[in-house]
């Protein structure tokens, strides 16, 4: 089984995350800010990274840095409601890039994609 | 006393020699007066008593032979009747004094002349009668020399009334010219001056100007009647109304579209080729030659055509000259009255064309001017609109940011809102009552995410992530993504993709986005069982998605607006989704266009082009 690491501030879109992600047939671990991410990578077998990049504390773009120093080939897919960080050239090291929806299944789809 | 003696007789000599002197003085005044008449007196019995040098020399004798003999002595025998009347001392009005006689010089030879007498009195007394004669012997001379100078001035005076008649002609046309700047009012103006029995009396005038474009000269204008019979009965009713020049101009200034229809007719059908025929046509307009047709049949340089169209041998060709280039022709001819077109004619026709040249040629430039003026008016217009623009760019962008900072704060609690409705609905057993309620938040926090992505891009736009991707591949996605709201709605969706579409540079996310957002627009238009066809084509350069609907339609005043921002009819919603699909496909350097019928269904039709210059995506 799969682990994906989901991390946002947001407590309840962690939980609808985890629900969604655990009926889709992923093992999913939490993570509300980003170093605590960073721990968790170092501590587990991640096999992909869900990212938020507005968060309290340290940003997604600065955890994404972090993360790629650990494990270069880690997939990470940043997830915002923010279109506009497409444009930050610090976050073209991310896989992919999928907008914040109530409806999961484009993230779902990116995934699947990533994790074949 | 001697002395005083002496000085006596001094003084008599001087004042005979002042006398004499005064005496010459007087005959040289009196000469240099009458230039070639003699003078003489004639004493009470009729006696020469004085006879100056110029009588003599007319009679050739001197004064010797003169003096103190009777002046009939040197009169021809017919003549003493007469000077008998002219020695009379009476005094007689002036024209009774003068008459004519035959004086005979030394050589017997006759010596006509006219003699004008005057009596002389002294103290109430005749003295005498003083005669002034005029030779007449080169009176022949004289009288030719008169009738010539007489003809001379009857014709100059006949000249001078033609010229003045012209100049009123020409002035009339030209006046009632400047009250216009109707290309079409001022070539009517003209021609009315030709044909006008009071302008040039022509019979027929047809007005031809070069095409801007193909350089042929085309008929524009004809003034004149069609036939015998119409000419008799225009002219009649002309005569009877006895019109001026300017009244007539006046007139025939704005008869719009029935001037002359048969006449007309003929006009439009000509149409000459000037660039390398050698022809009258050419020449005229080439290189500005007047011309005075007399046998036009005969004539190599008269194009066959013309001269069926005209049906005359004889006419009249001047060209139409604006700063200093021919630009078209006046033909002007006789052909019901036969009457013979003088070389004058012609150079009055000329003038004439020179003046409406003039004035075709301020014409011109007035509507130059207002083009410009129009050009300018349109160029304030726009600019005011940037401007305009501008400034509310420059409100949005501070409205902008604020909204994408609270669409963000929105955003994820709407997020949680939705995927946890979604969560429920999945886990409820078939035919729980609460899957429609948990239906309804998934659908409307799915419309509040729409509205949300149509603020967030228009206020901050992502340029666009181009890939080589299959548009067909883009579409087909969209309609896939609209399906449940097709059969929602009840809709009959066709898709008629084109085969083997060369892959283009686009960003398939927000392509697919505008696609989904005009077939959302083309559904909610539409009532159940409404048609949606989907289409995409190569059409060259570019390859074009059609979205056709039958819907309500737009209204035609609602067309330009469609693309702004914040239009919208709609209850629901901002009015920026088709501004912000106008935005995506214009970074795509694309078009995207509408065609509408009210009641009938709308057709928008994206067209995206094959090659664009890299993007640096």
């Amino acid at each position: 089984m799969r682990t994906i690491l989901v991390v946002d501030d947001e407590a309840n879109l962690c939980k609808l995350y985890e629900k969604e992600l655990e009926d889709a047939g992923y093992r999913v671990i939490v993570a509300n800010n980003g170093q605590k991410a960073v721990e968790l990578v170092e501590r587990n077998d991640i096999d992909l990274v869900v990212l938020d990049i507005r968060m309290e504390g340290q940003d997604g773009v600065e955890t994404l840095r972090q993360l790629m120093q650990q494990r270069r080939n880690l997939p990470v897919i940043l997830n915002t409601a923010y279109s506009t960080y497409k444009m930050d050239f610090n976050t073209w090291l991310a896989d992919a890039y999928v907008i914040k929806s109530s409806d999961l299944t484009e993230l779902k789809d990116k995934i699947q994609e990533l994790l074949p | 006393m001697k002395g005083a003696r002496k000085e006596i007789s001094f003084d008599q000599e001087r004042v005979i020699k002042k006398i004499s002197a005064l005496r010459q003085f007087n005959e040289l005044c009196i000469h240099e007066h009458l230039g070639n008449d003699g003078i003489l007196m004639v004493d009470t019995e009729g006696k020469v008593a004085y006879a100056d040098a110029k009588s003599q020399t007319l009679l050739g004798l001197s004064s010797l032979q003169l003096l103190g003999y009777p002046l009939s002595a040197f009169l021809a025998s017919e003549s003493t009747e007469s000077a008998a009347k002219f020695l009379s001392t009476q005094r007689l009005p002036e024209h009774r004094n003068r008459c004519e006689v035959v004086f005979l010089d030394r050589e017997e030879a006759r010596v006509p002349a006219v003699v004008s007498s005057t009596p002389l009195y002294r103290r109430g007394e005749p003295v005498g009668v003083l005669l002034v004669m005029v030779d007449l012997r080169n009176r022949k001379e004289l009288v030719h020399d008169l009738k010539t100078i007489q003809d001379r001035l009857r014709h100059s005076s006949i000249e001078l009334n033609k010229k003045l008649w012209e100049l009123s002609v020409v002035k009339e046309v030209a006046h009632t010219l400047q009250t216009t700047v109707n290309q079409d009012e001022m070539l009517r103006i003209i021609l009315t001056g030709v044909t006008a029995e009071q302008g040039l009396g022509f019979n027929r005038a047809f007005l031809l100007l070069q095409d801007e474009k193909t350089g042929r000269l085309k008929g524009e204008l004809a003034v004149g009647p069609s036939s015998p019979r119409e000419a008799e009965w225009i002219w009649e009713g002309l005569r009877s109304q006895s019109h001026t020049l300017k009244e007539l101009l006046e007139r025939h200034r704005d008869t719009s579209g029935q001037f002359d229809p048969g006449l007309n007719e003929v006009v439009k059908k000509m149409d000459f080729d000037v660039a390398p025929s050698e022809g009258i046509m050419a020449r005229a307009i080439v290189a500005g030659e007047k011309f005075n047709i007399t046998a036009a049949s005969q004539n190599p340089l008269v194009d066959p055509q013309l001269l069926e169209l005209l049906g005359t041998e004889a006419f009249a060709l001047v060209p139409l000259i604006g700063r200093g280039k021919p630009f078209g022709a006046v033909i002007a001819d006789n052909c019901f009255t036969h009457r013979p077109i003088e070389n004058a004619d012609v150079d009055l026709l000329e003038t004439l064309a020179n003046q409406a040249s003039l004035a075709i040629e301020r014409a011109r430039l007035y509507e130059q001017l207002t083009q410009k003026v129009r050009e300018l008016e349109e160029a304030y217009r726009n600019l005011k609109e940037s401007q305009d623009q501008l400034l509310r760019a420059e409100r949005l962008s501070v409205v902008g940011k604020m909204a994408t900072r609270v669409a963000h704060e929105i955003r994820n609690p709407i997020v949680s809102l939705g995927g946890f409705a979604h969560l429920m609905s999945k886990g409820l057993p078939q035919g729980d009552p609460n899957q429609e309620y948990l239906d309804i938040i998934t659908e409307e926090v799915a419309r509040l995410e729409r509205l949300l992505s149509e603020v967030l891009d228009f206020a901050r736009p992502v340029e666009p992530s181009f890939e080589m991707a299959d548009l067909n591949e883009v579409s087909q996605k969209a309609m896939v993504m609209m399906q449940p709201e097709i059969e929602k709605r009840q809709i009959n969706a066709q898709v008629d993709f084109q085969s083997g579409l060369p892959k283009i540079k686009l960003d398939p996310l927000q392509i697919s986005r505008v696609l989904m957002n005009i077939i959302r627009n083309a559904l909610e238009a539409m009532s159940p069982g409404g048609n949606l066809f989907v289409r995409t084509k190569n059409l060259g350069d570019y390859l074009r998605v059609e979205i056709e609907d039958t819907g309500v339609g737009i209204p035609e005043e609602h067309l330009d607006k469609l693309f702004s921002e914040f239009f919208t009819t709609k209850s629901s919603g901002v009015g920026l989704g088709l501004a912000v699909s106008y935005q995506t496909i214009h970074n795509h350097l694309g078009s995207i266009s509408v065609h509408s019928q009210e009641g009938k269904g709308s057709t928008f039709a994206i067209d995206l082009p094959l090659a664009i210059e890299d993007q640096g995506d």
